[in-house]
Formats: C-alpha cells, sequence, structure tokens
C-alpha cells in the first residue's frame, strides 16, 4: 500500500528531471536510426523498411537509453545521499518497488507517445497498406516491451552490485549479447527480435507471436532476476546475502521470484514456433527410407480445418494402399513437427504408431505398421501449430483469416517410402475456410467450394496428384488475364489493388506475356491453357510448377517499383519481375556464377528494355536504359578493384565475397544487357536477336543441366566473349 | 607548466569516459573502414590517400564530440567550483589556460593517432600495404584544422555558456547534412569524393586546390586566435 | 602585508548591492575574525581581496598599490578557502596539493605538501582518491591547499564547517599559531571560534562595516545591554532580543539583549555572542 501511496510522488520527481525527459525524447527520436542506421529487417517490403526496423531500432535504443536511466535513477539517491534520509522513514525494498514502478511508467509514457509521433510519418512513408494493427502490434511487440526489459535488466544489474559503473558495464554486456552473439537466436536476442520481414499485403500474426512469446519469456526471466536482486537490496547494513537472508523470510517473496525463473524457462523450453531439424541440411536421410516391399499407393484424402484465429491446423487423411507383399509394412510419413497424430487406423482397427524425435527440413517421421492385407485404409487424425525450421526467417507457416500456406507435411502427412500406383499418387484434398478466403493449390489444379457452411466458412476441395503439395489460401483478388494465347489467373493480395493498379500490373503482365509468348515462346511450366500467378506473402524469392508460378510480395512494394536501378517507371519493375517467368532462376537458369556477368539478370534486364522500347519508344529506352547501363558500367570499369583483381583477392573472404557481390550485380544488371545489345547489333539487329533468343528458350534440353549457359548463348549467335568485350 | 600539463593529461586521459570514447571511436573506425573505405572513393584504392581523407572526415565527427567532450571536464559545474580555488592561485590565466588546452589537444592527437593506426593496420591486414607517409598530408589537412577550430570555438562557447559546448559537438552532424560550397568539401568529406574525379586521371596524386585551402587556414588561425584572445580574458569575469 | 580597503562598493550585474562604501586597514600581524549574518557581504569582500571580482567603485590597495596592478604578487602570496569550492575528485590527496603547489609556485612541493599534510590531520588519506573522502576531510583537503607555501596572507571562509568539536579546536590552534607572523582573514559563523583566537574583529551587515575593533571591545560596547530573567508570561519577551532560554525545574531561564532593559531582567556579563547579536539587533530595531 506503502508503494501506490508513494508511487505518484516518485513518478512526479521523475518526470520532474530533465535527464527524464531527454531520455524520453531521444527515445522517441529514436526510431530514425531504423531508417538510416540500424536496419536488422533484410525485406523490403515497406512494413520491413518503414515499421520493422523504425520499431526495432527505436525498441534497441529505447532499452538502452531507459536501462541507463535506471542505473542513473537508482544511483542518484545514494550519490546525493538521499538514501539516508528515505531509508530513515521507508523501507529501501519499498523505494526500489517505487522506482521501478515509476520507470516503468516513464517507458509506458515514451513508448506512446512514439507511437503518437510515428503514426503519421509510418502511415505517410508505408503508404497504400499501412494498417493500424500492425502499426500497433509493431510498435507494441518490437519497441515498447523491449522498454521494460532493459530498465528491470539494469535495475537488477544495479540492485546487486551497488555501483553504477559496474551496472553500466554489464547492462551494455548484456545488451552486446543481444546484439551480437545471440542476436540469430530467436529466443536469446530480447533486444533486438529476430524480424526479417513483416508482409505488406497479407498478415503477420505468427511473427508477432512469436516476438511476443520471446519478449513474455525474458520479461518473466528479468522480472524473476529483478525480484531477487530486489531481495538483496542492502538493509540493516548487512551485505548482499546478509540482506538476502533477511528478505526471503517473507516467504512470498522468493516464491514469486521462483514462479518467474520457472515460468520463463517453460516457456523457453515450450516454444511452439521452431522444430528441431538438423541444421545440417546435407543430410537427407527420409528420402533414403526403402520403399516398402509390395505396397503401392492407390489414393488419398485429406479434410484439413485450420483454425485463422489461433493458427492451428486440424486436420483428418485417409491412404488407401495395395499390399502384395503378403506381410505387415512399416509405411513412413513425414508429419510437420508441431502436429500431434491420433486415432491411427488401418481398415477400422487402431494400430500402433510412433513419431521420430529426429527432425529433418522440417518433418519428423511417422511410422506406422500396416496389416498383411492386400486393400488397406489407412485413416488417421492430426492437429497443432505448425512449425517451421528457420528462426532467422520466421512467417512462412503464417495462418490466419487474411493469409496461409499449407506445403507437403503442413497440409496432410505425406507418405515417404511407397511407390506410386498405376495413377500416381492421386489425392482429394477438402479445406474449410473462411468465406473471405480462396483457395488456391500451387499447382494446374481448380479448387471449387463443394458447401457453404453456417458459421461463416466454405469447403473447399481439389484433386491432386502428389505425395505432398502445396496450397494457398488468403484474401485475394483474381484478375483473369487473357495473353500469349493463354489465360493468366493473376492472383494478388487485396491490399495490394491500389499499388497494383498503379503500377499498371494487368496491362503489364498483358504486354510481358504477349511480347515473350510472341518472341520466345510458350512457358514451359504453364499447361497451355492457363497460368497461375500467385503473389505469396514475403518468402525470400519466388519458384515456379506446372501451370503456377510464384512471385514473392518483395518484388513488387511500392519502394522496388519505384528502384530505378530495375526501370523508371513502377510498371517497368512489373515487366521486369514478370520477365522473369521465362529467363527466371530455376526455370532458366542456374544459380548465377558471381565472377560471370552471365545469369538470369542480364537476359531479363534486356528483354524489359525491349519491351519499354516498344511501349515508349526508342529514345526513352535509350536514356533510361541504354545510357544509365554505359555509365555503370564506366564506373565499373575504373573500379579499383576491376583494375587491380589481385587486391580483391588480398582480402579476407567476407570483405571479398561482399565487394565482389557488389561488382557482380553491375556485371549481371548492366554489363550482360550492354553485352547482349552488342551481340545483338553483331548478329543483325532485334529480329534476328529475337529469333537466337527464341531458338534457346525452346531449345531441347539436356536432363543432366537443363540451364542455359552463356557458352550456348554465344555459340547460337556465332560470337566468342571476345566479340563481346566492351572496353 | 609541465606538471600541470601531466596532472591535466591524467585527469583528461586516465578515465572511464576516454576508454569509452576510444572504444567507440575504434569500432566506428571499424564499420567506416570495412564498409565504406575498402571500396575505396572515387575509383582510387581504398589505401589512397582520397579513400583515407574520406575515412578521417567520417571520423572528425567523432573527434570532434571528443575534443568538446575533453573541454567540459573545464566547464563543468563541478570544474567551476574547483576553479575558485585555481583562480586564487598566482598561475597566470593565459599560462594555466595554455596547459589545459594542450592536454586536450593531446587528448584529440591520442584519438586521432588511434583512429590513424586502425587505418593503418587494416591496411596492413587487408591489403599489405604499409607506405603511410603519403597519409599524413590528408591527414593534416583535414584534422588539424577542424580539431585546433573545435578546441578554440569551443573553449569560447564554453566561457560563455558552459551548455553552449554540449550544442557546439552538433556542428559537424550539421555539417554534413549540408550541401556545403565546393571550398568547404573538407568540412564534410564531400572533397575526397568529389575532386579526383575532376582531375580527369586514374588515381590521382593527393593535391588541395587553394580554394580549399584557404577554408582550412582559415579556421585553423580562428582557432589559434580564439585559443589566445580569450585567454586573456580577466578571470574574475568569469 | 598590509592591505588597504578604499570607500569599496560592489553591484552584481543582476542590480543587487552587495558592498557599500567600504573602507577597512588589514594589517600583519593579525588574526581577523569577519563576522555578520548570512548575505551580509562577508564573501564578496573576501572575493574581492583574492582578485576573484573588481570592485564596482574604490579601491583595493596592497602594501600601497592597486591591486589590479599587484595581483600575480597578491596571489603569490595569498592562501585561500572559499566556503564553497570543488576538488579534483580523480586525483588523489597529494597529486591535488602537488597539482596546486604547482599553480602556486611552490617551490620543494613535495616537503611542502608532506607538512601541510600533517598539519591537517590527513596523513591516512594521502594516497586516497578524493571522490572516497567524507565531507571533513574534503574540508580539510582544502585548509591544506591554503596553508602551501606558507603564504603570509590567508583568507578562510567557514574554515571549520564539518569538523567536529576535536577538529575545530585543532584548527583554531592552527589558525592561531599560522597568524603569529602573517595576515589571517577568518570568515566564520561560529562566535567561540572567534574569541578564542582572534586579536580584532570586523563585523558587516547590509554591506557595511558594523563595527571593527578587538572582541573586548565589542563585548564593552554590550555592556549594559544584557540580561536575565525567569519568564512568566510571554508577552514579557516584548522588546527584547532573546539570545537564550533555558528549560529548569524553577521554570523558563531567559537572556536577552536590548537597548533598554526591563526591570524584571538582572542585568548580566555579555560574551562575545551577547555582543554580535546586540549589535545586529540593534540594526534591525533601527
Amino acid at each position: 500500500m506503502k508503494t501506490m501511496r508513494l508511487f505518484p510522488l516518485e513518478l512526479r520527481r521523475l518526470l520532474q528531471s530533465r535527464l527524464t525527459w531527454l531520455i524520453m525524447a531521444l527515445t522517441v527520436l529514436s526510431p530514425v536510426l531504423g531508417l538510416v542506421l540500424y536496419k536488422p529487417a533484410t525485406s523490403t517490403t515497406m512494413l520491413s523498411v518503414y515499421l520493422a526496423n523504425p520499431a526495432m531500432a527505436g525498441g534497441v535504443a529505447g532499452a538502452i537509453l531507459f536501462g541507463l536511466l535506471a542505473i542513473f535513477e537508482l544511483d542518484r539517491a545514494r550519490r546525493s545521499r538521499v538514501d539516508i534520509l528515505t531509508d530513515a522513514m521507508v523501507s529501501p525494498l519499498t523505494t526500489a518497488l517505487t522506482r521501478l514502478l515509476a520507470l516503468l511508467t516513464a517507458a509506458v509514457l515514451t513508448a506512446g507517445l512514439t507511437m503518437l509521433v510515428w503514426l503519421p510519418i509510418s502511415a505517410g512513408l508505408i503508404g497504400s497498406v499501412f494498417t493500424g494493427a500492425n502499426y500497433v502490434l509493431a510498435y507494441l511487440l518490437l519497441m515498447g516491451l523491449a522498454l521494460p526489459l532493459g530498465i528491470l535488466a539494469a535495475a537488477a544489474a544495479y540492485q546487486f552490485t551497488r555501483r553504477a559503473d559496474l551496472s553500466i558495464v554489464l547492462f551494455i554486456a548484456f545488451c552486446a549479447l543481444s546484439l551480437t552473439v545471440w542476436a540469430d537466436d530467436w529466443q536469446l536476442c530480447w533486444l533486438n527480435p529476430c524480424v526479417w520481414a513483416l508482409s505488406d499485403d497479407f498478415s503477420n500474426f505468427r511473427v508477432f507471436r512469436s516476438v511476443a512469446w520471446m519478449r513474455l519469456t525474458w520479461l518473466a526471466a528479468l522480472a524473476g532476476v529483478w525480484t531477487v536482486s530486489y531481495l538483496c537490496i542492502r538493509q540493516y547494513g548487512k551485505g548482499m546475502f546478509g540482506s538476502l537472508a533477511r528478505s526471503v523470510r517473507r516467504i512470498y517473496r522468493p516464491a514469486v521470484a521462483l514462479a518467474l525463473l520457472a515460468f520463463s524457462g517453460t516457456a523457453y523450453a515450450a516454444q511452439p514456433f521452431i522444430d528441431q531439424s538438423n541444421p545440417d541440411l546435407t543430410v537427407m536421410s527420409f528420402y533414403e527410407i526403402p520403399y516398402a516391399e509390395g505396397v503401392t499407393f492407390l489414393g488419398r484424402s485429406a479434410q484439413v480445418f485450420p483454425d485463422t484465429a489461433a493458427g492451428t491446423v486440424t486436420g483428418r487423411a485417409s491412404y488407401r494402399f495395395q499390399n502384395t507383399s503378403g506381410q505387415e509394412q512399416s509405411i513412413s510419413f513425414g508429419i510437420n513437427p508441431g502436429y500431434a497424430i491420433s486415432n491411427v487406423q488401418t481398415n477400422g482397427a487402431d494400430v500402433p504408431f510412433t513419431v521420430s524425435d529426429y527432425q529433418e527440413y522440417n518433418e519428423a517421421l511417422l511410422e506406422v505398421t500396416i496389416p498383411a492385407e492386400e486393400e488397406v485404409e489407412l485413416t488417421m487424425e492430426y492437429s497443432g501449430f505448425p512449425q517451421e525450421s528457420m528462426p532467422t526467417m520466421q512467417g512462412g507457416k503464417e495462418l490466419s483469416s487474411e493469409y496461409l500456406c499449407l506445403e507437403n507435411s503442413t497440409l496432410s502427412p505425406r507418405v515417404m517410402n511407397v511407390m506410386p500406383g498405376e495413377a500416381g499418387y492421386p489425392a482429394e484434398i477438402e479445406i474449410t475456410l473462411p468465406d473471405s478466403m480462396i483457395a488456391i493449390p500451387f499447382s494446374s489444379s481448380e479448387a471449387e467450394v463443394i458447401s457453404e457452411n453456417a458459421d461463416g466458412t466454405r469447403t473447399w476441395r481439389y484433386e491432386a496428384n502428389s505425395a505432398g503439395g502445396i496450397l494457398y489460401a488468403g484474401d485475394y483478388i483474381c484478375e483473369q488475364i487473357e495473353a500469349g494465347g493463354m489465360t493468366i489467373e493473376f492472383y494478388y493480395g487485396r491490399k495490394h489493388q491500389a499499388v497494383m493498379e498503379e503500377a499498371g500490373a494487368v496491362d503489364a503482365v498483358k504486354a510481358v506475356v504477349d511480347y515473350c509468348t510472341e518472341h520466345y515462346g510458350t512457358l514451359s511450366f504453364g499447361t497451355g491453357e492457363t497460368l497461375k500467378l500467385i503473389q505469396s506473402r514475403v518468402a525470400g524469392g519466388g519458384y515456379a510448377v506446372g501451370g503456377a508460378s510464384l512471385l514473392d510480395e518483395a518484388d513488387f512494394t511500392i519502394a522496388n517499383l519505384g528502384d530505378t536501378d530495375k526501370g523508371v517507371v513502377p510498371g517497368e519493375i512489373f515487366i521486369h519481375e514478370l520477365v522473369h517467368q521465362w529467363w527466371g532462376l530455376g526455370n532458366m537458369f542456374d544459380t548465377s556464377d558471381s565472377t560471370s556477368p552471365w545469369s538470369s539478370e542480364g537476359l531479363t534486364v534486356y528483354t524489359t528494355y525491349r519491351i519499354v522500347k516498344e511501349l515508349y519508344g526508342a529514345d526513352y529506352a535509350q536514356q533510361y536504359y541504354v545510357d544509365q547501363w554505359q555509365q555503370v558500367v564506366d564506373d565499373y570499369y575504373l573500379n579499383f578493384y576491376v583494375r587491380h583483381p589481385e587486391y580483391l583477392e588480398m582480402l579476407p573472404e567476407a570483405e571479398r565475397l561482399n565487394i565482389a557481390g557488389g561488382l557482380s550485380g553491375v556485371r549481371r544488371y548492366n554489363e550482360m544487357p550492354l553485352k547482349i545489345l552488342k551481340a545483338e547489333q553483331l548478329v543483325g539487329g532485334e529480329e534476328a536477336m529475337d529469333q537466337i533468343l527464341r531458338g534457346l528458350f525452346n531449345r531441347e534440353l539436356d536432363p543432366m543441366y537443363p540451364y542455359l549457359t552463356y557458352q550456348e548463348f554465344l555459340d547460337t549467335c556465332h560470337l566468342t566473349e571476345e566479340d563481346l568485350n566492351l572496353g | 607548466m609541465g606538471k600541470i600539463f601531466r596532472y591535466e593529461c591524467r585527469r583528461l586521459l586516465w578515465n572511464k569516459f576516454f576508454i569509452g570514447l576510444a572504444v567507440v571511436l575504434l569500432l566506428y573506425g571499424a564499420l567506416v573502414l570495412h564498409s565504406v573505405t575498402i571500396l575505396g572513393v572515387s575509383h582510387t584504392a581504398p589505401f589512397s590517400p582520397w579513400s583515407f581523407g574520406d575515412y578521417l572526415s567520417r571520423m572528425m565527427l567523432l573527434l570532434w564530440l571528443g575534443m568538446l567532450f575533453f573541454l567540459t571536464f573545464y566547464t563543468s559545474p563541478q570544474a567551476r567550483r574547483a576553479a575558485i580555488l585555481m583562480d586564487a592561485t598566482p598561475m597566470p590565466p593565459k599560462q594555466y589556460a595554455l596547459a589545459r588546452c594542450a592536454a586536450a589537444l593531446t587528448g584529440g592527437a591520442l584519438l586521432t593517432l588511434l583512429c590513424m593506426v586502425e587505418a593503418a593496420v587494416f591496411y596492413g591486414r587487408m591489403f599489405h600495404w604499409y607506405s603511410w607517409g603519403s597519409l599524413l598530408l590528408p591527414a593534416l589537412v583535414t584534422l588539424l584544422p577542424a580539431l585546433v577550430f573545435a578546441l578554440g570555438s569551443g573553449w569560447l562557447a564554453g566561457q560563455i555558456r558552459p551548455w553552449l559546448v554540449y550544442v557546439w559537438m552538433a556542428v559537424p552532424f550539421l555539417l554534413a547534412a549540408l550541401p556545403l560550397p565546393e571550398a568547404l568539401g573538407l568540412w564534410n568529406g564531400s572533397f575526397f569524393t568529389a575532386y579526383p574525379l575532376t582531375l580527369e586521371t586514374l588515381d590521382p596524386a593527393f593535391t588541395v586546390p587553394e580554394v580549399v585551402l584557404l577554408p582550412q587556414g582559415i579556421a585553423l588561425a580562428a582557432g589559434i586566435v580564439l585559443l589566445t584572445a580569450w585567454q586573456n580574458r580577466y578571470p574574475a569575469a568569469a | 602585508m598590509e592591505l588597504k580597503i578604499q570607500n569599496v562598493s560592489m553591484t552584481y550585474p543582476s542590480g543587487k548591492q552587495a558592498l557599500k562604501g567600504l573602507n577597512l586597514d588589514l594589517k600583519s600581524p593579525s588574526l581577523i575574525g569577519l563576522l555578520g549574518p548570512n548575505g551580509a557581504g562577508k564573501s564578496t569582500l573576501m572575493k574581492l581581496l583574492v582578485a576573484a571580482l573588481l570592485p564596482t567603485e574604490g579601491s583595493i590597495l596592497v602594501d600601497g598599490a592597486p591591486l589590479n596592478k599587484v595581483e600575480g604578487k597578491l596571489k603569490a602570496s595569498l592562501g585561500y578557502l572559499p566556503q564553497d569550492f570543488g576538488l579534483f575528485e580523480e586525483l588523489t590527496v597529494t597529486q591535488f596539493l602537488d597539482y596546486m603547489a604547482a599553480l602556486k609556485g611552490v617551490r620543494s612541493p613535495q616537503a611542502a605538501i608532506r607538512d601541510v599534510i600533517r598539519a591537517v590531520n590527513l596523513e591516512e588519506k594521502a594516497r586516497a582518491k578524493i571522490r572516497t573522502l567524507s565531507g571533513g576531510q574534503r574540508q580539510r583537503v582544502g585548509i591544506a591547499q591554503a596553508l602551501l607555501g606558507d603564504p603570509p596572507f590567508l583568507i578562510f571562509d567557514e574554515p571549520t564547517v564539518g569538523l567536529d568539536p576535536e577538529e575545530r579546536i585543532h584548527f583554531r590552534n592552527l589558525f592561531s599559531r599560522t597568524a603569529q607572523d602573517r595576515l589571517v582573514l577568518l570568515s566564520t559563523h561560529i562566535i567561540e571560534d572567534v574569541q578564542s583566537v582572534c586579536d580584532q574583529i570586523v563585523v558587516i551587515n547590509h554591506g557595511q562595516i558594523r563595527f571593527t575593533g578587538t572582541p573586548e571591545q565589542l563585548i564593552a560596547s554590550a555592556a549594559g545591554h544584557v540580561g536575565a530573567f525567569w519568564e512568566k508570561d510571554e508577552k514579557q519577551e516584548q522588546g527584547l532580543h532573546i539570545t537564550a532560554r533555558v528549560n529548569t525545574s524553577q521554570g523558563v531561564r531567559c537572556r536577552a539583549v536590548a537597548d533598554q532593559l526591563p526591570p524584571y531582567a538582572q542585568a548580566e556579563e555579555p560574551t562575545l555572542e551577547d555582543a554580535y547579536l546586540y549589535l545586529i539587533s540593534r540594526e534591525a530595531v533601527q
């Protein structure tokens, strides 16, 4: 009670200090560091750049500043010897608790003030994809909760040591640990959460949940440590242990400390987000399990019920096998490590099963023994919170009413060691989703609504033919575009509508598909009639399968669409990214060798230039493409490391790779397009080059190495590398 | 004089603040060297006088800050209370101030040396390059006028109002943000990135045009004048 | 050494007039006690004497020469302990005194430092950092630096603040010994200190000198104006300046000073404190 009575007095005293206001002002300003200096979120989405980074920078700076303020405030009483007066009237324990509450209140005020100040700035910078929920959650979790952590850690350090200098050193070391050694450990980096990206167009609940979990784990841990330090506050002229022995006599005090520490330990150990997959990515033991003898796959059906509020999945899966071996056989399934398996039955009878502790590539191994019967129907139920494998790139398993992506064993357990039957791996998947979501199988299959349910959900069904399979669902807009003799189903997030319209996305898709189909040919992974272009939640890149191609939302952010390296006007960036469907990594190009200018970018930039030339005229294309390439390439040839590669070789690997990466970017984005342009002139003009490229695009593929090489390009042009030298 | 200088050096340099400042300076230096200087400026080598000058002009932000922090040892409320005792001694105020300025300048020189040694180690480790002699001229031209001016103007600011020293710390940051004319290119580092390109030759030798040297000379002279002139001031009026 | 203060006035830039037309002669050897209530102008006078301030009117002569002409000479022969001063916390006691010795130009500083450290009883703390010293120990460092180099002119502003009674007596004796061949100006609120050691007293109030002379002369000026009585009614105190009130088993015994003692008061022998209070209270009445 005394604490509550003293609290307003202490808070008023704290807020009368000019230092407090200086710390508050610096904290309010500190998000600016995230715009210019400290950018832990590496993705280029608008929310990563203009929300996550400023909020995290504010959190780091604010926690450090408030930690230092806590030490200064706790030391001030000792320094000015006011403690002699106050300790005579109030227990030092009460004073410490009151000071902590006042500091925490100042931190809350500061966080609120920061949110108010940065609201219009963030909204202005982020543009049409700004939402209040993302803003509040980002500032609350990425910044706000860092402040009490800083205060608790610093105050605990002071209460243990009773020396300001030592406390500052300990506190700064604790911060440095988080910023360096623990930076990639999502549970330990208490100061700087492991957030690499926030999605602009879809929800971020998984990332926010993970940060909240980490913050609460640390909040409990540091509150526990603070409580122990509180018990060590020196009293009656005793030392640390003497005071501790006296303070623990009130048993609830150590009980609270222990409860907080135990809670934190449990939260640390029982985190539901990240699995325990083997970090050695070269090990693929699940793919080496021998096929079950005499067992073939007949069919699979699954009913999947995502809970978009809780982020969990419940499902029932049924598998039909033909067992001609006449013996029991062990069937292996890959399951998401976050799932629990139950009710495993074969032909209506319960059978035992095991789930391995060992995990690999985000899967655990479920093993079920099927009976020695010819036709076996195996059913099982699964449910849980899908886990991810990469703690530094969380968010891939986002599951909300705005977006979900269920891949392979996260959709339903996938068979690992059964040979396909005559029909392959036929599957019938049903998924029940909120009515705002559209189900999009990542294949040529089409999902259809089979029932509208009373609870505002819809059940979708689609057929596929694979042991796994990927399903996207979300609040998508679908544009049907007739181009290149086929129907393009272009799916993008509803929140991105304004950006896509401004970028002229539909026109760009049509222009690119028409141009590329006409000049180079039909896409190999299109089914001939339809091609799905799906904008995914930020994932670090896109990929394609038969009938569908994924576009990472990060490639279509407002900022990226304004990046003049790739094109001049937003629509041109869109064109660039779409041209990658023809000249893309994985489907036409191998991972590029950093020493060679040859990569997917050269032909893509060149083709973009050609399309722009057709759309906006030769002068425009010359000014904004060719002249710019030339200027960058001129600079490149003058670069010190290009002129003296021996110095580049001298550098340590990290520095060398960094510089080489920058130079390689110039070669790929600027030098190669210029070389292709020169080749165009040498082979007789645009038409001749188009013929060559068409031939290359439709060439017969070598299944061992299906990628287009520089040599192939040169040979087809009847040119040598030297012919294309620009010097 | 010698003893006062030694004690002032001890006060300024043998404390946690100086060690902390040195650590921050080294960390920032490493950041600049590894992220900017290593690329070289204006197509020159990372160890060219131009790249080194660019490194120093970036470090000047912290050196200026450090120099003015040293002055706060003389302008803090505690120091002003101690000054009552010092003012009653027969030591001429000019000499006393000179000894203190020399100590502050020594601190600045030590920090500068630290930056330069860090760069030298970086050049040696990264490029096996040890011809440090060629870097002295850019160091002298960039840092000496700026730091002497920082000391002189900071000393004056501290005499007027102690808090002005803290305000004065923001000056180089302001200069870095402002589009300065070519003649003041050394004050925001733009000289090292822009001037070599105008020489129209690859890896040009280090030269400074008169138009850039002039402000440096003025700054150096102004620093010296401020240091000497304001120490003639009757101490009682302070 | 001789200091002549001639018609000195001091008005601060804020407009506050601290001293008005002050005239005073100080001649060694002598230990002069400077008395006066808070804000009377004592510290301003001392700052003028150490050339920390310049008078707005009048002049100060040091051995016949204007102070601003011989400031260096004055400071070379001055030891000064201000009321409020700072020390370099990061230095040890010896290092700080060595620093001050260098500023004062003391020859053979090591011996001088040893002597003053012994004189102020700080041998045990000689190597301690100043930041670790208590308030009384810091005060002793302040006195030590003033004594450094045996200056012929010493100014102590409240030198015994923060010292325990034993230490106070020690320093009183030290000042007395020091004053045998020097000019010492001692400003204090502790009348007992002045009475014990000073051969002359200067009383300042409202920026003007109210008394100069020996302690005996000051005491004599209060004769017949000090009385004591048993208090029966609070009204008895009216028009009197009560200097002591003692609760005894017989009742409350009051001691008072006044221009005209009431008939119920019994005349008493004045002390220096009575005389000082009589002087100040008389001025307040006027």
